[in-house]
């Protein structure tokens, strides 16, 4: 008889982008947390490794306004994209509800979910204050 | 001593397709005619060619091997690159590694693409796992939208300047003016640069290379053939790679030219100032920046200013891109990554026509690229020295 298949790490990201929360992983072993999530821990190589939802408040690395996406999208351009750091982990996704706040180095930004059919991690400003130039 | 690993190997020549803004034939026989143009120069019969290298993007389902089909060649020994604008400088390293182990005694080392823009932006999409399932979904704008990333993080913590990238951009431009292959060949001024239409911010158009069509040809083969045939050669003294360098890192900020600077000049036995030229890899000028930076021509932040207190011109201390570089050449896919082996084979040679260097004696190559999740993941460079003649 054989134990049901763990769900893989990758599975485990989509399935929490579906209920709506972004996920990174995070070793049981060593307890470190990495990006984008791999089979076996990248610090330590154990296999304890699983996606957890994402809390951590995110210091903006950089950021760019893309006028040539690579692809067509639906939204206006340019797209903000943004490099978020947060416990030494640095993520790049789109950046959301910035409205009229300033991108800028050092804003505080956390991690959210569109709830389009694209279903992917965007960064949206902390709090109203952190954002604000 | 040099490296001894490519003791007995010397590159011999570079060969060229003609650029095109458009994809004029399939990937495999550009590829095909790169090889077969190269041995054509040199009088290299078909049955003498036993060792090839070759790194493009769109080879698939086509491979090395396949390629030798094609052309009708029997390789004893056949590698194929898998590290982006890196794999030009590996493949001619292994190479020379191959005849010196005595694998193969003529190779020729090939890379390219039929590449146009819409052709680029659709390989960036589907690039390799890590890209097309965490970035694609985004309008990340391929890798325009990622170095624009590292361009402005390294304005912010270094102070970097746009006129600094600006330098390195107009003094190619004026190279390439002098080179017929190059496909950007009009003036273009500080100011022409500076106030280019936003790409990314702060990336504009003039940081961004030309995705075209080309291919880019290398001959090596043992130092006793090429003394046979009288055909002078350049020796690789040193030749250094790296892969995911700071392996969680998804910005280039620093490359694994960091890692191996010290051992590629330890091992050649020269020293920056002993250098004619470099032949960076320029798929943006912040990247040609960051890897003088990590080269070790200056320290960490310090490689716009370097920039800028240097003639780089052919005329000066260092002269870069001597032929234009991608930047003003065009960006033939994988062929971005031989370019500049091909520009300094030439230089070394004594071939390089009207932007041809007052006898250089030794120069540097470097390669970077396999964009993954963010970061360029391949750095590769080699120091070459003509051989006394």
């Amino acid at each position: 008889m054989t134990a049901p298949a763990r769900r893989s790490v990758t599975e485990q990201y989509r399935d929490m982008l579906g209920q709506g929360h972004a996920g990174w992983a995070r070793c049981a072993d060593c307890g470190r947390a990495h990006f984008y999530p791999r089979p076996y821990c990248p610090h330590c190589l154990s296999d304890a490794v699983t996606v957890e939802p994402v809390t951590a408040t995110f210091r903006v690395r950089s950021f760019t306004h893309v006028y040539r996406p690579q692809r067509p999208v639906d939204g206006p351009l340019p797209v903000l994209i943004i490099a978020g750091e947060a416990e030494g982990i640095t993520i790049i996704a789109e950046g959301s509800d910035w409205g009229g706040r300033e991108c800028r180095i050092g804003a505080s930004t956390r991690l959210a979910v569109t709830d389009d059919e694209r279903n992917v991690p965007v960064f949206a400003p902390a709090d109203e204050g952190s954002a604000r130039p | 001593m040099a490296d001894p690993a490519f003791r007995d190997a010397v590159v011999v020549g570079a060969f060229q397709t003609p650029y095109s803004k458009h994809p004029v034939k399939e990937v495999l026989d550009l590829l095909v005619d790169a090889v077969v143009g190269m041995l054509r120069r040199h009088e290299i019969r078909l049955g003498d060619l036993d060792g090839l290298a070759a790194t493009s993007f769109q080879l698939a389902p086509d491979n090395v091997v396949t390629l030798a089909e094609r052309i009708g060649a029997s390789p004893a020994w056949a590698w194929q690159g898998a590290h982006g604008g890196a794999s030009g400088v590996m493949g001619v390293l292994e190479a020379a590694r191959a005849i010196t182990d005595g694998r193969a005694t003529v190779v020729v080392a090939v890379a390219g693409d039929s590449f146009d823009v819409s052709r680029h932006m659709q390989l960036m999409d589907e690039f390799n796992t890590g890209m097309r399932d965490y970035l694609a979904p985004y309008g990340f704008g391929g890798t325009n939208g990622l170095f624009a990333l590292v361009e402005r993080e390294h304005r912010e913590l270094y102070g970097t300047k746009r006129t600094q990238l600006a330098k390195l951009a107009t003094t190619q431009r004026a190279n390439a003016r002098l080179n017929p292959n190059a496909l950007l060949r009009s003036p273009m001024s500080e100011e022409d640069y500076l106030t280019a239409r936003l790409i990314a911010d702060p990336v504009r158009l003039y940081d961004c290379v030309l995705p075209c069509t080309g291919a880019d040809a290398v001959l090596l083969m043992s130092r006793e053939r090429a003394d046979a045939l009288g055909l002078p050669g350049i020796t690789i003294l040193s030749g250094r790679s790296q892969n995911n360098y700071l392996p969680l890192e998804p910005m280039s900020m620093r490359t694994g030219a960091e890692k191996f600077a010290a051992d590629l000049f330890a091992e050649a036995q020269v020293t920056h100032a002993d250098l004619d030229f470099a032949q960076l890899y320029d798929d943006y000028p912040i990247m040609e920046i960051i890897q003088l930076e990590d080269l070790g021509f200056a320290k960490k932040g310090e490689g716009g200013a370097f920039v800028e207190a240097t003639d780089i011109s052919r005329a000066g201390t260092l002269p870069v891109n001597t032929g234009g570089g991608q930047l003003s050449c065009g960006q033939s896919g994988a062929g971005g990554g031989l370019i500049g082996m091909g520009g300094a084979v030439l230089q070394l040679l004594g071939q390089a026509g009207d932007r041809q260097l007052d006898a250089p004696r030794l120069g540097l190559v470097s390669g970077f690229g396999m964009v993954g999740y963010g970061k360029g993941l391949s750095s590769a460079a080699t120091i070459l020295r003509r051989d006394a003649r």
